[in-house]
């Protein structure tokens, strides 16, 4: 049980540290957006970050809707 | 395990109706901020106009949302009695909270991280910022929604100028959006997702360890913010 629990620690700080780096991403390239930098190679880093944030936001709806259907269910979650 | 009350039936609905109104903006209002990027929205749902009738039928569930919070909490805060309002008031213990939160994590002091009440420092932030992004929006919104009416009054440079404050708060307001899913989502102390502001409670233990400062209010029978 000790084990799963440490498992289950390992996998929740490898997913906090992958979120930061996706909303560090999403706020680089809407900096580099604002900016109107002209170089190829970042226009595809911010057209990514771009895309990414609004997969977050679709996240983002889905966890809503997901927390909405499922309000009674704390104790079996 | 004890359950503790931490948000009433109408923050909750406040909370659906805000963030799902807003998400649902961001989803339309984006796309004509980055066509070159995000242009496939648009086309996905069947061009440009049918985007934006989208987008205006968000914000009205933004603006009931934002409506309600502040007419009845500050109704709630005047006749009844201490509301929410009341508790995400900023106070100089916030402040102080922020420095220390701040010197806690870069190693510069040693004393223990700051007690919170109800709602920390960062939870007050995000409020009212969030609030202040709104406002901003529901004026720039409505002089680029009733466009004409609006040159009857003022310039028309004015809509361009109402435009990009519009567009340049709204991706403030995904980085903020985004920060505040990180929080709240990957988060691993709540990974998924928390639950509290669909539920209304939250765990006695829970409140003991993140809230110690509220939880001591509740032992004294000082309920407040109880809507």
């Amino acid at each position: 049980m000790k084990n799963y629990r440490e498992a289950i620690i390992v996998v929740q700080n490898k997913i906090r540290y992958s979120g930061a780096v996706v909303v560090a991403i999403i706020y680089l390239s809407f900096i580099a957006a604002v900016l109107k930098i002209a170089n190829p190679v970042v226009q595809v880093f911010v057209t990514i970050g771009i895309n990414i944030a609004l997969l977050f936001v679709i996240v983002n709806i889905g966890a809503l809707l997901y927390g909405i259907i499922t309000r009674d269910r704390r104790q079996a979650d | 395990m004890a359950e503790i009350r931490r948000f009433s039936k109408s923050q909750i609905a406040i909370h659906v109706l805000g963030a799902f109104s807003i998400l649902v903006l961001y989803i339309t209002g984006l796309p004509i901020t980055f066509p070159d990027q995000i242009g496939w929205i648009p086309a996905l749902l069947g061009g440009y106009s049918i985007t934006m009738l989208i987008h205006r039928i968000a914000a009205v569930g933004f603006i009931v949302a934002g409506v309600y919070l502040v007419v009845y909490h500050g109704l709630y805060d005047i006749f009844v009695g201490r509301s929410y309002f009341t508790d995400v008031w900023i106070k100089i213990k916030d402040i102080k909270d922020a420095i220390n939160d701040a010197k806690h994590i870069l190693r510069l002091s040693v004393d223990k991280p700051p007690r919170y009440g109800k709602y920390s420092w960062i939870a007050k932030a995000e409020f009212w910022s969030f609030f202040s992004e709104a406002a901003i929006f529901l004026v720039t919104g409505s002089i680029l929604w009733f466009s004409w009416q609006s040159m009857a009054f003022m310039p028309p440079q004015y809509l361009l100028t109402a435009r990009y404050i519009h567009a340049g708060f709204a991706v403030v307001s995904v980085c903020g959006i985004a920060f505040h899913s990180y929080m709240v989502h990957f988060n691993p102390e709540n990974f998924r997702i928390d639950r509290c502001i669909f539920t209304g409670s939250m765990p006695e233990e829970e409140v003991k360890e993140k809230y110690p400062r509220w939880y001591e209010e509740l032992q004294r029978g000082d309920n407040s913010g109880a809507e």
